[in-house]
Formats: structure tokens, C-alpha cells, sequence
């Protein structure tokens, strides 16, 4: 498990079978993979495409981090969707009702918009905890629930006002505003790219300082175990996920705070299972999740160069979906390797007629 | 508003992917496998199945195809899970995300089309008219008049019902999902069993899918199952994966989608009767969830 190799070559090999499966793929249809790959990574160097990068993976970075936390505890939050959407929601509300002096107002609509993802994942976690409803259920109905939510909240009769064919709430006020870094004309990185480090950052030291966060992993690792140990099951679950949903509040934050300024009808959405894909990428590690949000965002930006030459952009879906397929079996299969080799030197060390390593000594490999 | 045979008639028509889909769960499910892939397995069915009424000009060939197809998309969870050892759930996100992938590419490749593409020469399946049932009043049009296959998602229903609670196979299925190891230790072949359950699974979403691409309506759009696998997984745990349960709790979500259409009628904003059906299965899920402790493993070792 500790190696370096064994965390880095099950993504590398994953990423490698991806993009041959993708190449194969667009030879079938006729298309150039040599022509595509020049294409997307050429993007890079134009315009805002690099800027734009950094900035989308900023958010996907964000919803990762609130998909690993549930991950680290077996806790899988397909609500992540509803929880970043609905919470950009309300924070463009608040902030746009509030004028406080700068900074006040950004603290004001952040911390807005991080109660509402906790309220609602709390729904889940309350369901989960005392009657026993499996959070991926209940957070599939709050993803449709806040669908709902959303368009009642921004309808004209409450707080939303028409624009021409859309419809939003007002923009926000100058003072909850979040500047961004200007790099003239290739474009303008989110300033919530500091708040989205500083989540990474406060990740790694709750999960690896802290009571809570080794409590957390033991539960993830085994329930029996960690509850023997005297962890109340109950409140990790609690905690995690209310945790979990306040991360993902922030999520559709940079884009809010930072460009849009209001939260209307095409505000971005499906970064949710973005997320746990990322998550899974990264192996719930910060380092990690940031290698996979910049490499999803920039393959996501990348469909715009691939129209351009003519091939067809779905294959950055496939090229996705294909990624985190071959990361978990990956994953397993370097898994195995090691074990065995483990085993091999384990048997070496013993004295002779231990022999061939007994399968029942790989107990929990299968 | 009036409660009349029109509304039930929309109803089953609604609940059929739904249905379908979810019985593909609820064997997963009694396998051990948490299968919520069901809806990227139904979107490739859909594609397929309109790709095969459209190139042999026969409907159901296209079914024949969807179901096919739909099988063999399924494959790579069985693979994935079964042989490799890989986590179902994170499979399953995968695969819904190639899904969505796969046929939007394939749509822009086959059919040049983007977005979505239909055809007045594109043919689904017919009504079909039951000759007796059709005279009983009331009962008689919201019966008849279906896709047929409206009816053979009850036949599966039953068909699951028999194999799961009358055969040896269903009691060994049961078995394997309870305790694996000990269904393996009696001589259950747990590999083949569960290949085989996934596989059948997604020849169901298959059948679901081309019910939604040629019997709902009759065309290709990108995501066009639009969460009905989601719904269906709700179902699966909200019929506790009983194929007669799954069948009532489909049936809830197709009674509240045709609802939700009247009541916009009638005034009621369209936020509130799209999440109806929603805030229903929260209730449902609340007040039945008690049956379901014990299935959940995390909730086991709190209990305890």
C-alpha cells in the first residue's frame, strides 16, 4: 500500500487504457486521434482555455474533496448535486440582500451557502441515522427535490427577476464579490481558487491530525472494529455528512462569486457525479483530487477545440467515463500484485515446509 | 379534477422503464450486487433500440437489439465487479457516465444528428387492443390500449415472483445474495450465478429502455431516460427488492407522474407536482424504513 509506485501506476495505467480506448474508438468513426489529442492540448496555449481550466477545476476540486470525505467512511453522497446548486441558490439570495462592508458580505454569503448544503444532506443523515434509510436513496429524491426548490426560489414571485428569456436572482452587490487574479488576456483565475486550496489543506489535516479524522477512516475501514473502539457510530455518520454537505455548498461558489454574480437558470450543473468521479481519481487524497479535477476540467474544456476540427466532442465523455472504469480495476488488479508479492516474500522469510503461500492467507482478498 | 380511466392508463404507461428496470435491481440486489447502473444500461437499450427499428424498419427487432445491447452494456459490471473485484457502485457511476457518452457519440456518428433525432419513418411499437378486456367498464380502457410491452413487464413480474420464491434456483439466488460464503460452500457457483443475474438485469433495462424509445414515444434523445433509472433504484429499495413490491412502488412513481400533469391543469405550480412524486417516496421511505434496518450493514454495527 505505502509504495509510491502503488499509488501511481494504477491512474497512470488507467489514464493510458482510456486514451487508447478513446483512439480506437475515433479510428473506428473515421476521425484522427493524432488530430484530436493535437487539438485539445493545443487549446491549452489559446485564449482562456488554461485560465478557464484552473477555473472549472476549482470547482470540481471542491465537489472531489465533499465526495471523498463521504468515501473515507463508505458513505457514498449522490446528493452533492442538489447540495452545491441549492446552496449557490441561497447564497446568491443572501448575499444579494445583505450590503456589508467588503469581506463581510463574502464571509456572509460563504457561510450561507455552506449551512444550506448541511441542511440538506442533514435531511439525508437524519434519515440514515435514526431510521435506518440508505443516504443514496434519500439523496437521490433531494436531488430531484431541489430541481423543485431551485425554480420555485428563482421564480419571479419570490426572488428571482426576469431577463430577457432567463430568469435569476439580482446580482450581487460589489462587496460580496470575490476578485480574481487578472492575466490580462488570457483571462482571470478565480480568487476562491485560495479557498479552495485552503478546503484541501483543512482535508488533509482533519483526516491525518485529528481525533476525528482517524475515528473517521476507522469507521470507513471497519464499522465492527471502530465501534468496539468506542466510536459512536451514530455521530460519525452525523458529522461526516453534515461536513460532506457544507463542502459541497461551496462548490458552485467560484463561479458565483467570481463571474456570474447571479444564479440563474443556466447556472452549471452535473458536478455532482463530476465529484465522486474526481474523488475516485484521486484516491481521497488532496494531492490526488487535484491531479484529477485539472485533468477533468481539461477535458471538459477541450470539446470546444475538438467541434473545431471536426471531431465528435462525446468522446470526452466516453474518454471520462472509460478513465474511472479502468481506475477501479486498476486499482485492484496492482492491489493483487502486491499482495502477492508480499506473500512471496513472506513465504521466502519462513522456514521450509510453510511452502506456497496458502490462499487462506489472502483472507479479504476477494 | 376527475379521477377517470385516462389517468391510471397514463400511469402504466409511465411506470413501464421504471418497472422494468427495477426488477433488474431487485435481482441484483438479492445477488448481492448494489446495481445502480440501471440507469446508463436503460439509455444504451433506448439507442439501441431505435438504432434497430430504424436500419431493419422492424420494431422489434429494435426491442430484439435493446435487449441485446442493454445485456452486453452490462457485461462490464459483471466483469468489472464479479471477476476483477472492482467496487459495484463505483462501476456503476462509470458506466452511466460512458452511457451518456456512448450514445451521444453514437448518435452524432450514426444519425449525424445531435441532441436528439427522430423520424416520421422511424417505427414503434404498436398498441395492442386486448379484445376482451376492452368491453369491462372502466377497467377495460385502462388496461387495454398499451405497448406490448406494457404487458410483458407484468408477465416479468410474475415470472421473477415464480423464479425467486417457487424454484431451487431463486432460493440458491436468495443465498448467495444473504451470505455469500456459505451459498459458495453449499455448492451455489457464485461467479456464474451472478454474472448471469447481471446480465439478465440488463436485457431488462434493455426491455425498459426500448419501451421508453418506441413505446412512450418514438425517438432518440441524449439522457433521455432523464433519471428513471435513479427512480428505479428507489423502487427496488422502497419494494424491498420483492418483484411484487417493486411493482407497487413503481407504480406509486407512475401514479404520481400522471397526477402531477393533472394538477398543473388545474392551477397548482409545476415546482410542486414535479416534486411530488419526490417528497411521496421520502414519506414512504420514512415511514417503511424500518424493514430495511437490517439490511444496512453500517446501520448493523450501530445497533449492536
Amino acid at each position: 500500500m505505502g509504495s509510491i509506485r502503488a499509488k501511481l501506476l494504477p491512474p497512470a495505467l488507467a489514464i493510458a487504457f482510456a486514451v487508447l480506448l478513446c483512439a480506437v474508438t475515433l479510428l473506428f468513426s473515421g476521425s484522427s486521434p493524432l488530430e484530436a489529442l493535437g487539438a485539445m492540448v493545443g487549446s491549452l496555449g489559446r485564449g482562456t482555455t488554461a485560465v478557464d481550466v484552473v477555473n472549472t477545476a476549482t470547482s470540481y476540486y471542491i465537489v472531489a474533496l465533499a465526495a471523498a470525505l463521504g468515501f473515507q467512511m463508505n458513505l457514498l453522497n449522490i446528493g452533492i448535486e442538489g447540495q452545491y446548486r441549492l446552496a449557490a441558490c441561497v447564497a446568491a439570495i443572501v448575499g444579494g440582500a445583505v450590503t456589508l462592508p467588503f469581506g463581510l458580505g463574502v464571509v456572509v454569503t460563504m457561510l450561507a451557502a455552506a449551512a444550506t448544503g448541511a441542511a440538506w444532506v442533514g435531511i439525508a443523515a437524519l434519515l440514515k441515522v435514526y431510521r435506518g434509510v440508505s443516504e443514496v436513496i434519500s439523496t437521490i429524491m433531494l436531488n430531484a427535490l431541489s430541481f423543485g426548490v431551485i425554480a420555485y426560489l428563482i421564480s419571479s414571485d419570490m426572488f428571482g427577476e426576469l431577463r430577457g428569456n432567463n430568469i435569476g436572482t439580482p446580482y450581487l452587490p460589489e462587496s460580496s464579490r470575490v476578485p480574481g487574479f487578472s492575466f490580462g488576456s488570457s483571462g482571470t483565475v478565480f480568487g476562491m481558487v485560495l479557498v479552495a486550496a485552503a478546503l484541501g489543506v483543512g482535508y488533509w489535516v482533519l483526516m491525518n491530525r485529528t481525533r476525528f479524522g482517524f475515528e473517521l477512516r476507522a469507521s470507513g475501514k471497519s464499522p465492527t472494529a471502530a465501534a468496539a473502539g468506542g466510536v459512536n457510530a451514530k455521530k460519525m455518520i452525523l458529522v461526516t455528512l453534515l461536513i460532506s454537505g457544507a463542502v459541497a455548498g461551496l462548490a458552485g461558489l467560484p463561479e458565483l462569486l467570481g463571474r456570474d454574480h447571479t444564479f440563474s437558470l443556466n447556472f452549471p450543473a452535473g458536478y455532482g457525479f463530476t465529484g465522486l468521479a474526481v474523488a475516485l481519481l484521486g484516491r481521497n487524497n488532496p494531492v490526488g483530487i487535484a491531479f484529477g479535477a485539472l485533468l477533468w476540467a481539461f477535458l471538459d474544456k477541450s470539446r470546444l477545440a475538438l467541434d473545431n476540427v471536426g471531431v465528435p466532442s462525446e468522446i470526452v465523455t466516453i474518454m471520462q467515463g472509460s478513465i474511472v472504469l479502468s481506475v477501479v480495476v486498476a486499482y485492484e488488479l496492482v492491489r493483487r500484485v502486491e499482495l502477492r508479492a508480499e506473500q512471496r516474500r513472506v513465504g521466502g522469510q519462513n522456514p521450509p515446509g510453510s511452502g506456497e503461500p496458502r490462499p487462506v492467507s489472502a483472507g479479504g482478498a476477494v | 379534477m376527475t379521477i377517470d380511466p385516462a389517468l391510471f392508463s397514463a400511469a402504466l404507461r409511465a411506470l413501464t422503464p421504471i418497472l422494468f428496470a427495477a426488477l433488474a435491481g431487485a435481482l441484483c440486489q438479492r445477488a448481492g450486487i448494489f446495481n445502480i447502473s440501471l440507469e446508463g444500461t436503460m439509455l444504451v437499450g433506448c439507442f439501441a433500440g431505435v438504432a434497430g427499428s430504424w436500419f431493419t424498419g422492424n420494431p422489434w427487432l429494435g426491442v430484439a437489439l435493446a435487449v441485446a445491447a442493454s445485456a452486453a452494456f452490462s457485461l462490464v459490471l459483471a466483469v468489472g465487479s464479479v471477476s476483477l473485484g472492482g467496487d459495484a457502485i463505483v462501476i456503476s457511476v462509470a458506466m452511466n457516465l460512458l452511457a451518456v457518452g456512448l450514445t451521444a457519440f453514437l448518435l452524432r456518428t450514426v444519425f449525424g444528428a445531435q441532441g436528439s433525432f427522430s423520424d416520421p419513418e422511424l417505427r414503434g411499437l404498436d398498441r395492442v387492443r386486448l379484445p376482451l378486456v376492452e368491453e369491462i367498464p372502466l377497467l377495460g380502457p385502462v388496461l387495454s390500449g398499451h405497448s406490448p410491452l406494457v404487458y410483458v413487464s407484468w408477465l416479468a413480474v410474475a415470472v421473477t415472483a415464480v423464479l425467486l420464491y417457487r424454484c431451487r434456483w431463486g432460493l440458491r439466488l436468495r443465498g448467495l445474495g444473504e451470505n455469500p460464503a456459505a451459498a459458495a460452500s453449499l455448492g451455489v457457483r457464485v461467479t456464474r450465478q451472478r454474472y448471469l443475474v447481471v446480465v439478465a438485469g440488463g436485457g431488462l433495462c434493455g426491455l425498459g429502455g426500448a419501451q421508453l424509445a418506441l413505446g412512450n414515444v418514438t425517438l432518440f434523445a441524449e439522457n433521455m431516460t432523464a433519471g428513471r433509472g435513479w427512480i428505479a433504484v428507489v423502487a427496488v429499495m422502497l419494494g424491498a427488492a420483492a418483484p411484487v413490491g417493486v411493482f407497487l412502488a413503481a407504480l406509486l412513481f407512475g401514479l404520481a407522474e400522471a397526477l402531477g400533469f393533472r394538477l398543473q391543469g388545474l392551477g397548482l405550480p409545476q415546482q410542486a407536482t414535479d416534486a411530488a412524486p419526490y417528497v411521496v417516496t421520502l414519506i414512504a421511505l420514512f415511514v417503511s424504513s424500518r424493514r430495511l434496518r437490517r439490511r444496512d450493514p453500517v446501520e448493523g454495527a450501530v445497533d449492536r
